[in-house]
Formats: C-alpha cells, structure tokens, sequence
C-alpha cells in the first residue's frame, strides 16, 4: 500500500489538463507514442474531445519507477469539468489523497478551479500546483502573478509550484516525483470490514455496469457476495480488476486501491455515485460519508419531431440512461406536441449533451421545449407538490406560495469587468452575498440568483459581458418565496401548453412582448392572419400578428417543369414534417425553443 | 429522324391534337425549316386537321414577312415573349427589343391572320409601378392580343438579377405588392371579357391553349429535340441536352431519352392535384375514383377553403378562386398533406 499514490488533476477547461495528463501517461508508459496518435486518451467520447471537456469520469493506472528506485503504482483519477458535475468532481475527490492543480500561466486562476480546489482541500488532499503552458510567450511576464494568486490560495512556498507544459513535456518528471514525495499512500486497513467507494461506473453493452471503486477498508474478491448500502441492493462480484489502456482483471483489490468490479448489473439505477459497498455477510456499519442521491435541476419536455417517433424515443432514453444515471424521464403529453417525456438534468450542459447524444448516437430526432427549474407550490388546500412542468401550474387562485430554487454563484473576473457583471446579474434578480479581491485585479463575487434566471443564456452573457474573463461556478443553495406568475402563449386564440413558461411578476410584461416579437419571426406566414398573444391568466399582457401570406404561387408550370415541381413540393411535404399544426397554425419546431434565443 | 425512330419503336396509333414548337427560340427557324418539321410530324402521326400548332418567339428575331410565312405554314398560334412595353423595365430584364418593335411586331402577327396572338407579360419588375404594369396590359389589348400569359418576376438564384438583389442594386417586391400587380391583371382582362382559365393564363372564347390545358388536364404528350419533356404511356421522360451526344444517338437510331421516370400511383395523385388546382380545378369524379378517401379527409379544410373564398364549388369542380390563384403553392401542399 505505501506504493499506491491516488491523485486526480484539477483544471478549468482550455487550461490544459488533458495533454498534461496525455504526458503523464506516456512517460510512465502507460501508453505507447503509437496509440498517442489519438490525442487525449482520456475524452475518449466524441462529443467530449469536440466541446474539449469531460464528461464521464475515467481513470487509469501507471506504474514509476521513481527517482529513489521504487516502482510506484500512480492511479490517476479524472475529474468532470463542468459547474453540472461538481457532485461526481467531490466523490472523485474522495478517492484520491492527492490532486495536481493545473493553472494556465498565461490566464490565471478561474471559478471553477477554486471550487474544485476548495472541494480537495476540504477532502484533505494534498495538492501539488502546476503553472501550465509555462512555453508560451506570454507565459513569461503573466506567470509571476498566476504564481502569486496560485499561492494565496492555496499558501505554501513558491518554489513547491511546478512549471510544466503538456505540449512539449516540460516538469512532466517534477510532477510525478511530486506525486511520488508529496502525496502519501492511502490510508485503510485491509483487514477491516470492506469499505468501497463507487466514484463512478459505466455501462458496457457486454458485461453490464463497470463499477469504479475505490477501496476505502478491507478487501473485495471474485465471487464475492456485496451489498450496496444506500439501497441495500445484492450482488455477487463477477470480474475484478484495474483500469490500464483496457481492463485488466486482477481478481481482487485491497484497501488503498483503485479499480473496477462487475457484478451482473443491468441499469446504473442501483449504482450510485458516492455509494458504498461492502460484503453482505460481515460487512462494515457505516457508509463512507458524503452521499448524496444526485437531483435534477433542469427540466425540459423532449418531443420526437414525428408523432409517430414515441416508442422509438424512449427506448433511446432507456438505453441513454444506461450509462447517463443523472438523467431522469417521464411520459407526458402536451396538446401542441403531441406525446414525448419530461426529462430531468443536472443542469443545462447536461441537457444539451443528452439532447445531442439523442440527435448523434441515437438518431432521433426531437422538439425540445424551454428549460425549466422545479417549482414548489403550496396550494390553498394545503398540499404542496412540485412542478417540472410549467403548463401543470396551478391557477394563481389555487395558490398560496410558491418558491423556486436559488443557487449560489460564484464569478472571478478582472476587476474592470465588475461593473458588468454586477448588472447582469442585477437584472437577473440576483443578490450580492460577498466581494474580494484574490490580487490586485481580479475580484471574486457571490451572489444568490434564482436557478431560472440562469438556466438560458446567462453563462453566455457572462462571458460576452466580461470579453470572456469571468469565469462561473455555482452550487445549489435554497429554496425561496416569489412573486412568480405563469405566462401562457396563444396563437389565435389557442394556448400553446409547450410555450407557456414561469416568470417573476415584473418581468412579465417585457417577457411576453419579446417572445411574441420572437415568435413573429420563427413562425411563417401563413394563409390567414396569425395573432400571437401572451397572457396572465385571463389578461393579455403583449400581443403582436403576422399578416397572412398574400402571394405564393409558381407561376410558370409547363410539361418541362412537372416532374421537378413535384420533386419541390415532396421535399417541402418533408419541410412540414417538421413543423407542429398548432389549431391551424403550422409551427417550425424551432419555435418551441424561442425563448433560449432573446435578448 | 427522331419521330421516324420514335413511329418504328412504337406500333399503336397516335393521333395529335395539338403541336407546339417551344423551347429557347423556334422562331430563329426559317418558316421552311418550320413547315419540314410540322410535315414531317404529320408523316408519322395521324394530326387533327383543326390541331392546335403553336409556336414561341421573341419579338426580335421575327419580323412582318416571316409572321405571314408562318400562318401559311400552318402555325395557328404564336406566343410572343415581349414581357413589357416599357423601355427601363426591358433594360432590366436585358431584353432586346424595344417597345417600338415589340408594338409593330404584336400588330404584324394581329394582322397575320394567325389565330391566337399569346404575348408574355412580366410583373413585379424592379421599379414597375402599378400605372406601368397597367399600360402594359392596355397597349397589348388595343393591339387586339386574346391571349395572356402574366408571370411574377422570379429571381432564379445565381442570375445577374439575384446577384444584383443580393448586393441592393435592385429591391425585390413584396408579396403584398406581386399580389396587388397580379389582381390588377386579372381585373383588367376579366373586364375585357378574358377567361382566367390558369394561374397565369388568361384567353378570350376558344382562345384557350391546347397544349397547356393538356398537360394540366395530365393529358400525354410527345417530346421531340434537345432537352425536351414528355409525357407518355404513364412516364414522365426528358431527352438529352447535350447536342452533341443527341445527334449520335438518332444516327444510331436510339431515342434521345436520358431520364424516364414511370408514375406510380400515388405519383398519379399527387399531380392530379397540383395540376389540378393550377387550372381547371379539383375534379371530383376523377379523383373520388383515384382516392376514394381524399374529399373525407380534406372536408375540414375544404370548408375552410370555401369560407375564406379561396376556392368555389362548380359541383363538378373545386377550383381556386382569384384570391386562391395567389396563395396556390400554398394550398396545393396542404391539400398533399391528405394523401
């Protein structure tokens, strides 16, 4: 065990923690420079290697031959890099005694590093900061003060910072001697009752779920007979092994250790992350702390795009959520789209991904309405029930008091950019909580903000508002009363049950007018006048009209022209396919997204 | 050769109803070129003695002489492409002739003796306004024209026109406005008695063209020469355009044909509607027949239709109104949705 050392790499996304870790893995071997042809060996989904993050969390194991002669067995564990996945980043912190913080020395530290970094200190890890791309021009006048924020953070000395670049493999040797010094070997008594922790687990079509664990106590064998102890499931243990370049069985792991075990498992339901496992005969008292049953936060109806697309839909979300646990799914029924499911998520790049996954692996295609945030609501009644769904609202009548979710926000930007940020945020209902500057120029900000005001376009504001700088990270924090009202979308006088969203009373108005101005746009004219209302209730609050179509006709038509006239009308026959007949207004699907893209 | 390869490949009886020279520039053939052509049909085809024998020209390659010339070949009916009769408007089509030509031209073939006298109108051009659309009609009907062809400009992608709407040096109407020019026409002409008889079409008495109502009516046709259509025993077919490769293939005494598409059924009902609709109507006997469930499906919309006046009923017929002419692509791709 005193030869074990189990680390994981902190980053922001572009700071470069996939070649540093591309590196790693080839100077210890663990990959030759022929399977390095395929770079970033660990974003080995597509999708992950396109958008330059990671999703699902891997590990793998190297041995070193250490400068002091020993031969060190290193489990490098990855972490997820994104604000949607900081359960997976803490119950993958809680495996490792050791993290490398890497820092772009040319950008500085960011949100989310300092919340992943909190999150490994708060885990007692040892953490060994790096200053990457150090062979960047720039790198020489910007990483002096990197170092400075770098060592306010964290303390220490200047000389423990490791200068390193992925790209040219400079420090790749520092660092693991640092890993190899710095980190100790797991702590554990193999001779307790097992303890193992599962920081994640994957469906594989052959063998069901590869659950990663990490042995906390104790030992787990082949044949062995185990309990997971949120849901006191049973299993018995088929394969058990480590994580090289493929899985490579070694029937047992001891305390300290980081590999996987298989077990006949069909669906990931039963195995949570941060769960613990232990032997059902014998088998420890207590689970590992830190557990926690993943919620969505983010809702949002996914359609398919024909009608006819219901079965085939949710058998891709089935087979979807084989290896994606966090993604939840209902059946539900809207009068414009016809039968489809609400589906949950950790957050909005979670939905994307799931909503592309749908598009790319499975080929669906689907109509997807406006996210939404889980409202609760005390009714006059007294019941109190929670809404995914905004068309469910309750009449105002109905209701005593609803809350929504707040989160509490945390953006590091450049000091000239808090002006900005501080009125992005204003409009979006936030409160200030705290501001300090970590130097001399770059300030960190907290606020509480309702999750609804972030779920569109306020990451994508933050950005453009901060020329790119600041940077976000967020985690739930409360639920609290307000003054919510539901508005509804008509078109000539029919509600549209998918359009309808929840807003703050105040900001009603404005609402209704921009989406109807938006809808006027996204919807086509049509043969006869087209009125787009919005409405509270009973009252109209914006109403706009697209003129009907006056003039659509092929003029010539002659012998020559039939055939290809035909082909025209089948192709925009497959045009219509995709729109939604809403009464007897035609809709393009993209109009049920509308509100994500306004101003 | 071509008809001679056609007639031995083909042993059933045709016999012609109509014959129409169209297609690029027939009147750049000199009138005996025309009459070897039109003999020559007749040779190998049993043609009516009243068929329908009609032409395409452009009022610069046709002068007095050869207008007379053609009416004692045969031809009984000639489309003249003059477009406008405003010079700037010609400028921007890059037309030719001016609207002196154009005049003395359409008078010429009046005179001629030649039975219908087709002129192509364009509206909706770049600075047309509505009094120059209007004189455009007029000077054609005091020239004695009983028949209209009227078409929207369309900016066909990758033309001079589109590059030039593209960078702002023209402005292309709104449907508001090609609605406005195209309802003006069918006022002016129904006041003078024309019967809108297609979309774009209008024609005094027996007027109408053959040719046209045949293929709306989805009637066969023979195509003959380069780059023509036809449409014959269920198959829609289109001859080679390469001329080249046309010649070779009739000395070899192969037809031309490069694309034959045969129609299905529901290819069949499908242009029974968007044919139909383009003219004569929805004729209900022929496609209760073809779909016995259409009218079933469609009746909601129908009534919408009938309400809205887009179309009219003429118990044996559907058919579009003028406000339904407009919105006719519209419609037709609805009505598909019942299929």
């Amino acid at each position: 065990m005193k030869n074990i050392r189990n680390f994981c790499i902190i980053a922001h996304i572009d700071h470069g923690k996939s070649t540093l870790a591309d590196r790693i893995l080839e100077v210890t071997g663990a990959i030759s420079q022929r399977e390095m042809v395929h770079a970033q060996i660990l974003d080995n989904n597509a999708l992950e290697q396109e958008r330059g993050i990671t999703i699902k969390l891997h590990a793998i194991q190297m041995d070193y031959k250490a400068k002091n002669g020993e031969i060190y067995k290193l489990n490098l564990i990855d972490t997820p890099g994104h604000v949607d996945f900081s359960y997976e980043v803490s119950r993958s912190l809680a495996a490792c005694e050791g993290a490398i913080l890497v820092v772009d020395a040319t950008q500085g530290v960011e949100a989310q590093t300092i919340s992943n970094l909190y999150m490994a200190i708060e885990n007692d890890l040892e953490i060994i900061p790096v200053l990457n791309k150090i062979d960047l021009p720039a790198a020489a006048t910007t990483k002096d003060n990197v170092k400075k924020q770098v060592l306010e953070l964290i303390g220490g000395k200047e000389e423990d910072i490791i200068e390193a670049s992925g790209k040219s493999g400079i420090g790749v040797i520092d660092i693991l001697e640092a890993i190899v010094e710095r980190i100790g070997p797991p702590k554990g008594d193999p001779e307790a009752p097992l303890k193992a922790l599962i920081y994640d687990s994957i469906f594989d079509p052959y063998q069901g779920v590869v659950v990663n664990i990490r042995v906390m106590d104790g030992e787990i064998k082949e044949n062995d007979k185990i309990m997971f102890m949120s849901n006191k499931t049973e299993h018995i243990v088929e394969q058990v092994g480590v994580m090289k370049m493929k899985r490579e069985r070694t029937k047992s792991l001891s305390a300290g250790n980081v590999g996987y075990i298989t077990a006949a498992i069909k669906g990931l339901s039963d195995t949570k992350v941060g769960d613990t496992i232990t032997h059902q005969k014998g088998g420890a008292t207590e689970p590992i702390g830190g557990f926690k049953e993943v919620k969505p936060m983010v809702f949002s109806g996914i359609y398919p795009s024909d009608s006819d697309g219901f079965e085939d839909l949710r058998e891709a979300l089935s087979k979807l959520s084989l290896n994606d646990s966090a993604v939840t799914f209902e059946p539900e029924s809207s009068t414009a789209l016809g039968f489809g499911f609400r589906c949950g998520f950790l957050g909005l790049l979670h939905m994307e991904i799931v909503q592309e996954r749908l598009e790319r692996e499975f080929n669906q295609t689907i109509v997807t309405t406006v996210p939404n945030v889980r409202y609760r609501v005390t009714k006059t009644n007294g019941d109190v029930v929670q809404i995914d769904n905004p068309a469910q609202m309750p009449d105002r009548v109905a209701i005593v008091s609803l809350k929504e979710p707040y989160i509490r926000a945390q953006i590091i930007t450049p000091d000239q950019y808090v002006g900005n940020v501080m009125s992005l945020c204003m409009e979006r209902r936030a409160e200030i909580v705290d501001q300090k500057y970590l130097s001399e120029t770059r300030v960190e900000l907290i606020f509480e903000i309702p999750l609804s005001e972030v779920v569109f376009d306020f990451y994508d504001k933050l950005k453009s508002t901060s020329r790119g700088y600041a940077s976000l990270d967020y985690e739930f924090s409360k639920e609290k009363e307000s003054d919510l009202v539901k508005l509804d979308i008509m078109l000539n006088g029919e509600k549209v049950d998918a359009l309808s969203y929840i807003v703050h009373r105040n900001k009603a108005h404005a609402w209704g007018k921009k989406i109807c101005e938006k809808l006027k746009e996204l919807i086509p004219k049509q043969m006869f006048d087209v009125a787009i209302q919005a409405g509270i209730g009973n009252k109209i609050v914006a109403r706009t009209n697209i003129s009907a179509m006056r003039k659509n006709v092929t003029a010539k038509c002659y012998g020559g022209d039939i055939s290809r006239k035909r082909k025209l009308i089948e192709k925009q026959k497959e045009g219509k396919k995709r729109m939604k007949q809403i009464g007897s207004v035609e809709v393009p699907q993209e109009a049920f997204h509308a509100v994500l893209s306004i101003d | 050769m071509e008809f001679e390869i056609f007639k031995s490949l083909h042993s059933t009886e045709i016999i012609i109803d109509n014959i129409f020279l169209g297609g690029g520039t027939p009147s750049l053939l000199s009138p005996s070129q025309l009459a070897t052509i039109i003999h020559k049909v007749k040779e190998c085809f049993e043609v009516l003695p009243n068929a329908e024998i009609s032409m395409e020209s452009n009022p610069a390659s046709i002068d007095k002489l050869k207008l007379y010339e053609y009416k004692s070949v045969g031809i009984n009916r000639i489309s003249i492409g003059v477009q406008s009769f405003v010079k700037k408007e010609l400028g921007i089509l890059k037309r030719n002739h001016s609207p002196k030509l154009a005049e003395k031209i359409v008078s010429d073939a009046v005179k001629s003796g030649i039975e219908t006298v087709n002129l192509d109108l364009i509206f909706s051009i770049p600075g047309q306004s509505l009094a120059s659309w209007t004189y455009s009609i007029e000077k054609a009907l005091d020239l004695g024209t009983n028949h209209f062809s009227t078409y929207n400009l369309t900016f066909e992608e990758n033309t001079p026109l589109w590059n030039k709407m593209q960078t702002g040096k023209v402005v292309k109407y709104n449907d508001e406005v090609d609605e406005f020019m195209y309802f003006t026409a069918i006022e002016i002409l129904t006041k003078y008695g024309f019967d809108h008889y297609e979309i774009s079409n209008f024609a005094k008495f027996n007027n109408k063209c053959r040719h046209n109502l045949n293929t709306w009516n989805s009637g066969e046709y023979l195509a003959f020469g380069v780059s023509s259509h036809g449409f014959f025993e269920g198959s829609r077919y289109k001859n080679i355009s390469n001329l080249q490769i046309y010649y070779e293939m009739i000395s070899n005494g192969k037809l031309p044909i490069i694309d034959s598409e045969k129609l299905n059924d529901s290819d069949y009902s499908e242009e029974l509607i968007v044919l139909g609709l383009r003219a004569t109507g929805l004729n209900k006997a022929k496609i209760e027949k073809q779909m016995p469930l259409f009218f079933e499906k469609s009746q909601l919309f129908i009534e919408e239709l009938l309400k809205k006046e887009f179309i009219a009923d003429s118990n044996t017929h559907f058919k579009l109104t003028s406000k339904g002419y407009a919105l006719c692509d519209s419609i037709t791709s609805k009505f598909l949705n019942f299929l």
